[in-house]
């Protein structure tokens, strides 16, 4: 306890030199296990939040250091980077063992310190994000989070504009309707030739934050964040549907789309951008119709566009919400070229015949022929056979992609028979 | 044919007046069937077969015609991978095909001729005998040729028959015997006999077990289940009352499993979200009028004896069991783990005959408690060794549910998750369920189903052999 007392100590003070003496004693301190899971015995939090306040001040400091931005400010943002690391170091390893008393004050200090103006700090950003992470991914912080709306509102807010590139103050619920709406049209009517342009009138600020915006691939930032994005979307306890907040799944889907439409071939984090998509549709497929026609109509060719990749798990993805969406892009009041869109599909589905990349077919050998009586309906059941006794989760993936293949078809068909 | 990829903008829709050349898909996936140099024909023939399941009355009678025409020129193709699939598709088509019998235009007889020749055919036979199955449920072939070709093919069972009892095979076969049984000449050939002794010689339990295999590689069940070897040996022997047994089937555990099972619970929402409507749930089938109604029967106080028949197969299940006894510490490495195929092989030959010696009783007849012991002492000696191995949990699930006959009484009720449209009647509702019309046959059927199979599960459980086991089976799935 002497040598945390003293650590701690360290952290808080003045001296650039003691703050990295105790950001190195923290890590050598925390290293051990048993410290991290006997440091809080009575469970109330206290222990942990007087460690997390003191790498805070330390935090504090150097970034004010950095801020105010006179000759050593390249050792000072070097200083800054090691506290943040610090911190993510420590919340990764002990995530599991404090109350969420502590995860708000975190977060709290990480959505405040991340932010500079209206722009992400460079030195912290990734590790900060990797930390909120790191609090998220641990499902009874989450569902306190989610609980707690304004700090995930403000979260969400922020993610999102982090991944956009958009002003960092904007919020998710107040939107200024018009200016986003014709942003959306503009980007929908131009090809990428013309991005440069939008560049322009859209970026004002300083040279020391990172360029996220408008480039071929996505940078770390963007990375995580778009994982922590469709975390906080997963549909256990959020409340994304309601009066509180009537714009709100559409303000979500209209951010995705913006994603899908900036960077349009794939990078590390479609795989989650599509998780994000496949969240919402469970919040909206149900609940907002019209929303949902108009997400996917808007999405279809994006996510037809990534279908023949090479990962299996962005595959799989991808069909789950292909298959949510076709019966909705198949309604008349839905604005795409049905027939054209789902024509698509179908020559996609075709050239993946040819592909040594595509799911695994369906084996007789995986499938149980018989007559299947009539109280017998269910999952991967059809009249004339079922799944069978070695049926696995490739079978299944081929099964689904069958099943979408001739429903697409079905759809089709009426359009031609016109 | 149609635009290339770069087409207009999503977000914008043609008018009307330009609307694009459509290709009939459906045409399109005749015309890659024609194609001789595809080599992926079987895919094709794959989507058809989900296009036909699940939309074949969304197609018009002149493309079904095509269709089936089309099938019908691929079936006698080289590929065995297409001859298989085209004779999936044929027995879905005759499933959900409502038309009448009398409507000569489709090739019914082409289809039964070709799906008859190859009962036998070893890499064709289950689906062969699969779409075979569907067209005798659906009576579109004149009895008389069926008839004819029925005793054509079990008269030659033994010497060129289907490689093993797989599914629609046993299905298939338990049928001919049941209309053998009301046709005198088929009667006279003692058909049930000869597909006793084609059951015996191919579903030959001692070959699988003397060398219980090692390789721990994903398992590979066979593909029939005990509810059909057990259909077919009750119909040879000409039960009245036959069983039901459930075999349970798991699905793997996957993202993809969880979001189709959920598609299902939410259809109904869904419909009615994007239509305004609820969808009819009863499908009309050529076939489903044909399943029989089963009975439980009255049975006087007394056993009969049992006849050559019955006694063949008991004596059959009685020396593989005992034989399997005999050579189980030898066979046994201590220092490799058996697959789990060859262990849930085992507990399958010993469930079957502890199932088909308690059917016996349900029908009135003395069993042979000699092969129920043996069959006992199998399931506890089995079990006693399994918890020398380790088992990751799909493996245990797979080893468990071989006892699944034995213990599950019902999986026909509705899904818990599934969200119905309305409420039956009932005491929340306010509406007396004495008033409202009964559903229907569906549901008594229903009914005596489970009767059945709680009858036949009462008859396993009150042999003090049977209980003696549950023991050493509760301990094992602790």
């Amino acid at each position: 306890m002497n040598n945390l007392k003293a650590v701690i100590s360290l952290l808080k003070s003045d001296k650039t030199k003691e703050r990295q003496q105790g950001i190195t004693s923290l890590r050598e301190v925390f290293a051990r296990p048993n410290v991290i899971e006997r440091l809080d015995e009575n469970n109330d939090g206290r222990a942990w939040l007087v460690v997390f306040q003191a790498i805070f001040t330390t935090v504090v400091n150097e970034r004010a250091a950095v801020i105010k931005n006179n000759a050593s400010v390249a050792a000072a943002e070097r200083r800054l980077k090691e506290a943040a690391s610090a911190v993510r170091w420590l919340t990764e390893n002990s995530v599991k063992y404090w109350t969420m008393k502590v995860g708000k004050a975190l977060i709290k200090h990480i959505l405040q310190t991340m932010v500079h103006g209206s722009q992400l700090l460079a030195p912290v950003a990734l590790d900060y994000i990797k930390a909120l992470r790191a609090v998220c991914s641990y499902t009874p912080h989450l569902e306190h989070l989610m609980a707690d709306e304004q700090h995930w509102m403000r979260m969400l807010s922020l993610a999102f504009a982090i991944l956009l590139d958009d002003d960092l103050k904007k919020d998710l619920t107040d939107e200024d309707f018009d200016m986003s709406e014709a942003e959306d049209n503009m980007l929908a009517s131009s090809d990428e030739g013309s991005a440069s342009k939008k560049r322009k009138m859209r970026d004002g600020a300083g040279k020391r934050f990172p360029r996220t915006g408008l480039q071929k691939t996505a940078s770390p930032e963007q990375i995580e964040i778009i994982a922590l994005i469709a975390t906080l979307l997963q549909p256990t306890g959020a409340n994304l549907v309601s009066s509180r907040h009537p714009r709100l799944p559409s303000a979500i889907c209209r951010r995705l789309l913006r994603f899908f439409r900036h960077y349009p071939t794939e990078t590390s984090a479609h795989l989650d951008a599509v998780g994000a998509v496949q969240a919402i549709l469970g919040h909206v497929a149900l609940n907002k119709r019209e929303e949902t026609i108009t997400f996917g109509s808007e999405l279809w060719n994006h996510l037809l566009q990534l279908w023949p990749t090479k990962s299996r798990p962005l595959k799989e993805r991808i069909l789950i919400v292909l298959k949510t969406l076709l019966p909705f892009i198949n309604h008349t009041s839905s604005r795409l070229d049905r027939a054209d869109a789902i024509g698509k599909l179908l020559r996609l589905l075709r050239m993946d015949h040819d592909a040594r990349w595509g799911f695994e077919e369906l084996s007789l050998e995986a499938l149980r022929l018989e007559a299947v009586p009539e109280r017998l309906r269910g999952a991967f059941i059809a009249d004339t056979f079922r799944a069978g006794l070695n049926f696995t989760a490739n079978q299944a993936t081929a099964w689904v992609v069958l099943e979408l293949a001739s429903d697409a078809i079905k759809e089709v068909r009426c359009f031609s028979c016109v | 044919m149609s635009e290339s990829a770069h087409s207009s903008d999503p977000g914008t829709s043609r008018p009307d007046g330009k609307r694009t050349k459509l290709e009939n898909p459906v045409a399109t996936l005749l015309q890659g069937l024609r194609r001789k140099d595809d080599r992926s024909r079987h895919l094709t023939l794959q989507k058809l077969l989900f296009l036909i399941d699940r939309h074949w009355m969304t197609i018009h009678l002149e493309l079904q015609k095509e269709v089936i025409d089309t099938l019908l020129q691929l079936v006698t193709a080289d590929d065995v991978m297409i001859q298989n699939w085209v004779f999936c598709c044929f027995a879905a088509i005759v499933f959900v095909d409502s038309t009448p019998s009398s409507d000569t235009s489709v090739n019914w007889d082409g289809i039964w001729s070709h799906a008859v020749r190859r009962t036998n055919v070893p890499l064709i036979s289950r689906t062969a005998c699969h779409s075979a199955l569907m067209l005798l449920l659906s009576a579109k072939v004149p009895q008389i040729r069926v008839h004819a070709e029925i005793g054509a093919i079990i008269q030659d069972i033994n010497v060129q028959g289907p490689p093993a009892p797989y599914d629609s095979v046993c299905a298939f076969l338990a049928r001919c015997v049941e209309i053998a049984a009301h046709d005198t000449r088929l009667y006279r050939m003692h058909l049930d006999d000869k597909i006793l002794s084609w059951f015996i010689e191919s579903w030959s339990i001692a070959s699988k077990v003397s060398r219980i295999s090692t390789n721990v590689k994903q398992s590979h069940l066979d593909q029939y289940s005990l509810s059909d070897l057990l259909l077919l040996l009750e119909r040879a022997c000409g039960f009245d009352t036959g069983s039901s047994i459930h075999c349970q089937i798991h699905l793997p555990r996957h993202p993809l499993v969880d979001f189709i099972q959920g598609q299902i619970d939410y259809e109904v929402m869904r419909e009615f979200i994007l239509n305004s409507c609820f969808s009819n749930e009863e499908k009309k089938s050529g076939c489903r009028a044909n399943e029989p109604e089963r009975k439980l029967s009255q049975l006087s106080g007394e056993l009969v004896q049992p006849d050559l028949r019955v006694r063949k197969v008991s004596a059959f299940l009685l020396k593989g069991i005992e034989g399997i006894l005999a050579d189980w510490h030898n066979n046994i490495d201590d220092n490799s783990r058996p697959s789990t195929d060859s262990i849930r092989h085992l507990l399958d030959v010993a469930v079957l005959a502890i199932c088909y010696e308690s059917l016996l009783l349900l029908n009135g007849i003395s069993n042979n408690r000699r092969a129920v012991i043996a069959a006992c002492k199998l399931i506890s000696a089995v079990s006693a060794r399994l918890r020398d191995w380790f088992w990751t949990p799909e493996e245990l699930a797979v080893l468990l549910s071989s006892l699944s006959p034995l213990v599950l009484r019902d999986i026909s009720v509705s899904e818990p998750g599934k969200w119905e449209a309305f409420v039956e009647p009932g005491p929340y509702t306010g509406v007396r369920s004495g008033e409202v019309k009964k559903k229907g046959p569906a549901d008594d059927n229903n009914q005596s189903h489970n009767a059945i199979t709680n009858g036949l599960q009462k008859i396993i459980w009150q042999s003090a052999d049977v209980s003696g086991i549950s023991s050493g089976a509760r301990s094992l799935s602790s």
